[in-house]
């Protein structure tokens, strides 16, 4: 039988066996590691730029609705896209008529709170056009540009004068469909989420 | 027979050195790489890669490469949402790699290594290097071999305090337990290794029968 002494030697010798320096094969997946973090830094600022855009969307859309258009009503029939006449005539006169109820006449130069908002509702829709434009433009929170602007056809041109006045924001839109304010919530708050559950922990 | 052996009540054992910390610049370290700084990534990952391998061989065994890596892109990804010191960060760290483990475990639906897997990650020559060798030079993937064998909840408190150099706070809350219930496990572990040590000489020997 050995003695402590020589017993606390080894468990000392394994414990620091164990806790020994780096061996080259641990280390061999640092490249790879590296350029997981290099790739976490990309895509981090689009998606935080994303976000920054669907807010801007959000608020133009808010801003809308108390600008006099009946959006609340409209933002029913989002989500399903169930919408009997999608047609963007019709979507036209029925927000006309209830806009008519507060306001005689929605024009940018009208009042100040529209004009913001239809910079806000001219980027989402430049964005949309690139993907599925006539989705995002079935969209009732488009009627108030299209009421703006005069028709659907005249949204392009009517967005280009509207935004030629500010450029810049206009540019770095996702060509994603994300122009409905009814999805925006989901999307951004998704990369927060981790899957392996360390929120406990300094989060 | 527990005093003799020199185990302190706090799970410690007199002479034995737990995992040394880093010097306090490596919080500016761990600063830089939380914005964006890919050489301070390097240095932490060289830090804290080799004790998250060697925790999760004793977890998963063969798999630890695999568990590593997944656990090291969601370190990579998340790192800019972490706050707190490189202690907390190693924590955190082994925190990710444990759940990758167990979710790893989960899906293979067995349970986690006991006995020889690591033998199958060593490099081929220790074994018959560590046969002829002294007390001094157990190779570490023996010592790994020998912890994989004590029951799990020993194991994980002896390698996150000597192999993870967490102290019991932060080990506890890697393993979601209190403090007091890990220095019982680390001081159960320890002294079951010693037992083993003295029932399988030559050391270094890989203690199969």
């Amino acid at each position: 039988m050995r003695n402590h002494g020589d017993r606390n030697d080894r468990l000392s010798d394994l414990l620091a066996a164990a806790s020994a320096p780096a061996r080259d094969h641990e280390l061999a997946g640092e490249q790879a590691a590296v350029a997981a973090f290099r790739a976490a830094r990309l895509t981090t600022a689009p998606q935080r730029r994303r976000h920054k855009m669907l807010t801007i969307k959000i608020a133009a859309a808010a801003a809308a609705a108390f600008g006099g258009i009946a959006l609340a009503a409209a933002a029913g029939a989002l989500p399903g896209q169930h919408r009997e006449d999608p047609k963007p005539a019709s979507d036209t006169t029925a927000i006309v008529s209830s806009t008519k109820a507060t306001t005689p006449e929605h024009k940018p130069d009208h009042s100040a709170s529209p004009s913001p908002s239809l910079k806000g509702l001219c980027q989402a829709y430049t964005a949309g056009a690139g993907s599925e434009h006539g989705k995002a433009r079935e969209n009732p929170a488009f009627s108030a540009l299209i009421t703006a602007a005069g028709g659907a056809d005249k949204v392009p041109a009517y967005c280009s004068d509207l935004l030629a006045d500010k450029p810049g924001k206009s540019g770095d839109a996702p060509g994603k469909n994300d122009t409905s304010p009814g999805n925006s919530g989901e999307a951004p708050g998704k990369p927060g989420a981790a899957p392996g559950k360390p929120t406990h922990l300094n989060r | 027979m527990r005093s003799a052996a020199g185990f302190g009540d706090g799970g410690e054992i007199s002479g034995v050195a737990w995992s040394p910390r880093l010097p306090s610049t490596a919080e500016e370290v761990l600063t830089s790489a939380r914005r964006g700084d890919e050489d301070a990534f390097r240095a932490l990952y060289r830090d804290v890669q080799p004790k998250l391998l060697r925790y999760l061989q004793v977890l998963v065994g063969a798999d630890a490469d695999d568990v590593a890596s997944d656990a090291w892109l969601q370190i990579a990804r998340d790192l800019g949402t972490f706050r707190g010191d490189l202690d907390g960060f190693r924590g955190w760290a082994t925190t990710i790699a444990r759940n990758r483990a167990l979710d790893h475990l989960r899906r293979q639906q067995r349970r986690p290594v006991v006995l020889g897997t690591v033998d199958d990650v060593a490099e081929p020559a220790s074994r018959e290097d560590t046969a002829q060798s002294a007390v001094d030079s157990i190779t570490t993937d023996a010592a790994l071999a020998l912890i994989a064998r004590l029951p799990r909840d020993q194991a994980e408190a002896v390698l996150l305090r000597a192999v993870v150099g967490l102290d019991s706070k932060a080990a506890a809350k890697v393993l979601g337990k209190r403090p007091g219930a890990v220095r019982t496990a680390a001081h159960r572990g320890l002294r079951t290794l010693a037992s083993y040590l003295e029932e399988s000489p030559p050391p270094g020997k890989t203690p199969q029968e």
